[in-house]
């Protein structure tokens, strides 16, 4: 039970940042983090479950919930994202055309497959290198440059970012 | 920092509002910490005592789980290894069993491997060694039993007479080696006339079931003589026939063709060239022996009630 409860205080708070950037949203927030590990507990409880790789696995349920959520539901659910967007307009004044909120945001890493958003999050996001996100993904590093390579080339297309 | 002078820095700028933290409420925190402890009590289970101590069942049924990857492989694996218990358990118990004794619990054992063995050989002339060979080892159990004050049971005297009575059958059974074989039960069962079975023994019922024995293999030895009688007078016979056959041509050179056909009454009445050992078996050694050797009467005998036919079948 010790063991449950360190990994719940280690690995909840960054969960909770992961759900809270993909979804905007504390309650729903919250609401992922508590399936994600109740997830966890109902397949350890099965005898299943990650040997290494631990952090890794609980992102991917949370990720996968995520997922879940954006297909049962169209991304522009207002919530309390209203909120965020004064607050936003607050920090950057006048930079509204420049940079897209975050719900264009979301929008467009919710469009992006599966994998290139996975790579994209973690790596710009959640700032892990390849070599977690390989293994995260089950795929070599130089698989997860390609993946990155083309999900770049796609945000890039998306924002109408001019190749230099 | 290093990755950061891999990610493009333009899309990093556009990324930049999610990169925003947000203070985590603290009570909805708590509250989703106390939900997950919760949880995890309830689902977490003692293991029972009782499932601690079988837990090794389910161990060992996981060894012979099949796997999606290789379920041929894994299926195999199962079968060699039941085999391999089986046929290697099995067989450490049956060579076990060839020392036991009658009334131990593994002699059921042994009798059933003799005969099991006995069915997997072929050819007559190994079941005739199997016979004798089983036949010898009853007797040692029966003296066995006697010498340490046991009463042997009946079905030892009866499975020897079984084993003898088979060598006698299969020893006629090919004319060619019927001579040697009955030879052989003679010798075999002479040496274990004079070596077992020759001390008195105290006990009544115990020197009954020795006489008794003795007799029995006394009268085996008897029959396995009047065989042996049997084959000599029969071989006599071939032999006397091959003369007869081989002198008619000659004699019928200086005589008739009707003479030559007349000599050959015999092939006409037995139908072959060469007559059956049962046939001759059956016959009186003496009068047919008298017969053969009378070359004129060989003639007047057979001839007369008998020329007719072979003058008639001869050609």
């Amino acid at each position: 039970m010790d063991a449950l409860t360190a990994i719940y205080d280690t690995l909840s708070p960054a969960i909770y940042s992961y759900s809270r950037r993909l979804l905007g949203s504390a309650s729903l927030s919250e609401e992922c983090v508590a399936e994600t590990f109740s997830r966890f507990l109902h397949t350890l409880k099965k005898g299943l479950g990650p040997t290494q790789h631990l952090r890794a696995y609980i992102y991917r349920i949370a990720h996968n919930w995520v997922t879940d959520y954006y297909r049962r539901n169209q991304p522009d659910q207002p919530g309390d994202e209203a909120l965020e967007l004064i607050e936003d307009h607050a920090d950057n004044p006048g930079s509204a055309e420049q940079n897209p909120s975050k719900e264009e945001i979301r929008f467009v890493l919710v469009n992006l497959p599966e994998q290139q958003r996975q790579v994209i999050i973690l790596r710009y996001l959640e700032g892990w290198d390849f070599g977690e996100i390989a293994s995260s993904l089950g795929k070599s590093v130089n698989a997860i440059k390609v993946i990155q390579h083309r999900a770049v080339r796609a945000m890039r297309k998306q924002f109408s970012i001019k190749d230099e | 920092m290093k990755q950061q002078d891999e990610l493009d820095p333009q899309l990093q700028a556009k990324l930049k509002p999610l990169l925003k933290t947000h203070p985590r409420d603290a009570a909805s925190a708590n509250l989703g910490r106390t939900r997950f402890l919760a949880e995890a009590h309830g689902l977490a289970v003692t293991i029972p005592g009782q499932k601690r101590l079988t837990e090794w069942k389910d161990k060992f049924k996981y060894l012979f789980r099949r796997k999606e990857n290789a379920p041929m492989f894994s299926t195999l694996i199962s079968a060699f290894l039941i085999l391999a218990t089986l046929l290697g358990g099995s067989g450490i118990t049956v060579a076990a069993a060839q020392t036991s004794q009658p009334g131990s619990v593994l002699y059921p054992v042994k009798i059933f491997s003799e005969d099991a063995y006995y069915q997997l050989t072929a050819g007559d002339q190994n079941h005739f060694d199997l016979a004798m060979d089983y036949a010898e080892r009853r007797m040692a159990e029966f003296q066995n039993m006697l010498e340490n004050g046991q009463i042997p049971p009946e079905a030892i005297q009866a499975r020897l007479q079984t084993h003898l009575q088979t060598a006698l059958e299969l020893s006629i059974k090919d004319p060619a080696d019927q001579e040697r074989l009955l030879e052989q039960i003679r010798q075999r069962l002479q040496e274990q006339l004079q070596t077992k079975l020759q001390q008195t023994i105290p006990d009544p019922a115990g020197e009954a079931l020795r006489l008794q024995v003795r007799d029995m293999l006394q009268t085996q030895i008897g029959w396995a003589d009047d065989a042996l009688e049997h084959v000599t007078q029969l071989r006599l016979q071939t032999q006397n026939q091959q003369q007869i056959q081989t002198a008619q041509p000659e004699e019928a050179q200086g005589s008739s063709n009707n003479g030559s056909q007349s000599g050959q009454p015999q092939v006409n009445q037995y139908g072959n060239s060469e007559l059956t050992p049962t046939l001759l078996a059956t016959a009186t050694p003496t009068g047919t022996q008298y017969q053969y050797q009378n070359g004129s009467g060989n003639e007047g005998s057979s001839g007369s009630g008998q020329g007719g036919s072979g003058s008639g079948q001869g050609k």
